[in-house]
């Protein structure tokens, strides 16, 4: 499956929140984009072990310090996974929200 | 599971060398037996342009920005009184970025055995063998990390 979202380092700060619901471990690949159709900045390979949550601070990777834009999981099993923002100027101002599934095109005919 | 009903209709006409196939959507096909691919030809260009697209489709959900896939496929003929195909290798060479090999290698694998019509068909009676994948990066700054 394949989930999109969006992380914002310019301004906020952003964490990612992945679970993995299953009694198996899931192989998953993040991929952070410079804006919408921009370059590909940093790609995160990750596995989470059974019925694992995972708190995965973007702070960590200093390519997308200052950058926002879209962030692309390929997960090889179903998982759940939502976007904290936090605001750096007012840290009242937070915003949460869930990775959407994408649906991968059908065939060609 | 949804069945519809998919006809195409073919006219030969030996005299004029000349097979023109008319799909539903009123697009049709001539073939020149002298000149152009042969129908079994055809059905390998066929199952090689359906796993193009289906590759395609699979590397840009995937954020990647493909410039060309090239697509060889082999396949063993079996020339015997029931004349059949026996098993079909298929080579890709894309060329991509924002896209990892071992990315690709798995985004396409899936396409070809979850998505490819042309594929599912024929691998009912042929063995498609797991694709070899060969990526040319255009350019791509980013690195990996493993968390």
């Amino acid at each position: 499956m394949i989930l999109k979202g969006w992380y914002s380092q310019n301004g906020w700060r952003t964490k990612l929140i992945l679970i993995n619901q299953r009694n198996e471990p899931v192989r998953l690949r993040i991929k952070l984009f410079e804006g919408e159709k921009g370059r590909l900045l940093a790609m995160i390979n990750m596995k989470l072990k059974p019925k694992e949550m995972r708190f995965y601070n973007l702070d960590r990777i200093k390519r997308i310090s200052g950058k926002a834009g879209v962030i692309l999981i390929d997960s090889e099993k179903p998982i759940i996974c939502s976007g904290h923002l936090v605001n750096l100027n007012d840290e009242m101002k937070v915003l949460d929200y869930k990775l959407v599934s994408i649906e991968e095109s059908r065939g060609c005919c | 599971m949804s069945r519809e009903d998919l006809s195409v209709k073919i006219k030969f006409e030996p005299d004029s060398d000349l097979i023109v196939g008319e799909a539903p959507s009123g697009k049709s096909l001539a073939i020149r037996l002298s000149e152009d691919p042969s129908p079994l030809e055809l059905m390998l260009i066929a199952l090689g342009a359906c796993a193009a697209i289906d590759a395609y489709n699979a590397l840009i959900v995937r954020g990647g920005a493909v410039k060309v896939i090239e697509i060889s496929l082999n396949c063993k003929y079996v020339r015997e009184r029931n004349a059949h195909l026996d098993e079909i290798s298929m080579t890709y060479n894309i060329e991509a970025e924002k896209v990892g090999r071992k990315e690709a290698e798995e985004a396409i694998k899936l396409s070809l055995e979850k998505y490819c019509s042309v594929g599912n068909i024929l691998r009912r009676k042929v063995e498609i063998k797991p694709p070899i994948v060969k990526l040319r990066k255009i350019k791509n700054k980013s690195r990996g990390f493993n968390a």
